[in-house]
């Protein structure tokens, strides 16, 4: 697990390297941290469906944005990139070939990043530094695909992919569902978008 | 009207034979044909052939109310709630009365589930969109008095494949938010969920003190997004 993450810095940092020769990219990519469901399907043995990488803070995404993209790039478009295929840009994300992603609508570092994530399979982080942070409850819930719902600020969209992940063979107490769901009902002023409650 | 007095229909007849054993069920049954007495829901899609196993029967009512009702002896009552009283063998007379069997099935929460048979097997009411929906795995949520209930038939569906219409969602949660503030009594969960409920209740129900009174904190929500 560890050796297919370190494989894949080696792949994006190439990959930063083609894209600009400014040097501060590669000194931010340094303090990014991997999360979300890359780990969570690493522990499943699958391969990831993205690769998602978070900036420290909301700044150091913005630089992040600035130094790597083309001028021209725009929202909801396509950007060249030194891969055979382009990126796509959208408000919240970068997302480069290889199923790589820099997330930029929320930010935060380790622990305190994932402590905004909704389920618990999805709460492993890696850092350079730190290295791989994963607890066994997060392995379990990875391996035996069960949804554990923690408290926080996006109930609906955690609801919504409550229910895909469910239709797909994930498990949730009901107990912990119905919690969710009252959470949500409750919480009108959710921004819908992915990402986008930072 | 179309007959499907099919096979299920003979099973599901023995089943009520069997829950009522003690009475001579038959002439039950006969009243029940006079006096309006309905199956809806899962059922009625058993009946109907859609499913191929349904474990409840719920046997609705059209008013007036039926004389069955008023033959049932204690010991046959599992349990009773405000708006139904199970039986042993899970068959459940549902107390709630409707005008007609279309009124009945818009009771319903989900289109899919909007069926009703009566007890000679014949097809009374069916949404025109429900079969396609039941056997497409669309689940629409159309209004609920117990949102909490159509919650774990959410979760009970969505494990089986069916998947939430987009529509829906919201709907539910205006009808969750609805309950949440008056506090419905949850009924037909476990003592561990009923409990849970009622901790979610004093959780979401917070209240903010303005000027000395207590208004809810979701509507002091509301007022600063206004504002």
């Amino acid at each position: 697990m560890l050796d297919q993450i370190k494989k894949k810095i080696e792949e994006v940092e190439k990959l930063l390297e083609k894209q600009s020769n400014c040097v501060e990219l590669l000194e931010i990519f340094d303090e990014v941290t991997l999360a979300g469901g890359a780990i969570s399907s690493l522990a499943q043995r699958r391969t990831p469906r993205d690769w998602d990488f978070f900036f420290k803070d909301k700044e150091t995404a913005e630089l992040f944005k600035i130094l790597i993209l083309p001028d021209n790039a725009e929202n909801f478009k396509r950007f060249e990139t030194s891969a055979e295929t382009n990126g796509f840009l959208t408000p919240n994300a970068l997302s480069f070939p290889g199923r790589i992603q820099f997330v930029t609508g929320i930010c935060g570092y380790g622990a305190e990043l994932v402590n905004k994530f909704d389920f618990l399979h999805t709460k492993g982080w890696y850092t350079k530094k730190d290295g791989l942070v994963v607890t066994n409850e997060i392995m379990e819930a990875a391996l035996y695909r069960e949804l554990h719902y923690k408290e926080n600020d996006m109930p609906r969209k955690a609801v919504k992919r409550a229910l895909k992940n469910m239709r797909n063979g994930w498990e949730i107490e009901l107990d912990n569902f119905i919690e969710m769901t009252m959470i949500a009902a409750f919480n009108k002023g959710e921004i819908t978008n992915a990402y986008a409650s930072n | 009207m179309p007959t499907h007095l099919t096979e299920n229909f003979s099973r599901a007849i023995v089943r009520m034979r069997r829950a009522f054993g003690e009475y001579d069920f038959d002439s039950h049954w006969k009243w029940g044909s006079g006096s309006q007495l309905l199956v809806g829901g899962g059922y009625a899609q058993y009946i109907l052939g859609w499913k191929k196993y349904a474990r409840d029967i719920d046997l609705f009512t059209i008013s007036p109310r039926s004389r069955f009702f008023d033959h049932i002896k204690p010991a046959d009552i599992k349990f009773v709630t405000k708006n139904a009283i199970t039986l042993v063998n899970n068959v459940q007379l549902i107390t709630t009365k409707h005008e007609n069997p279309e009124l009945l099935a818009d009771s319903f929460d989900f289109t899919m589930s909007k069926v009703i048979c009566n007890l000679n097997g014949y097809l009374l009411y069916k949404h025109p969109e429900a079969r396609t929906q039941y056997f497409k795995k669309i689940l629409e949520y159309t209004g609920s008095d117990n949102p909490l209930g159509s919650l774990k038939r959410i979760h009970k569906y969505t494990n089986q494949g069916f998947r939430l219409k987009e529509s829906s969602i919201e709907l539910l949660y205006e009808d969750l938010a609805k309950c949440i503030k008056s506090r419905n009594d949850p009924e037909g969960f476990t003592p561990e969920t009923t409990q849970l409920i009622r901790g979610m209740y004093d959780k979401l129900n917070v209240k903010v003190l303005l000027g000395g009174k207590e208004i809810p904190l979701d509507l002091y929500k509301e007022f600063l997004n206004a504002n």
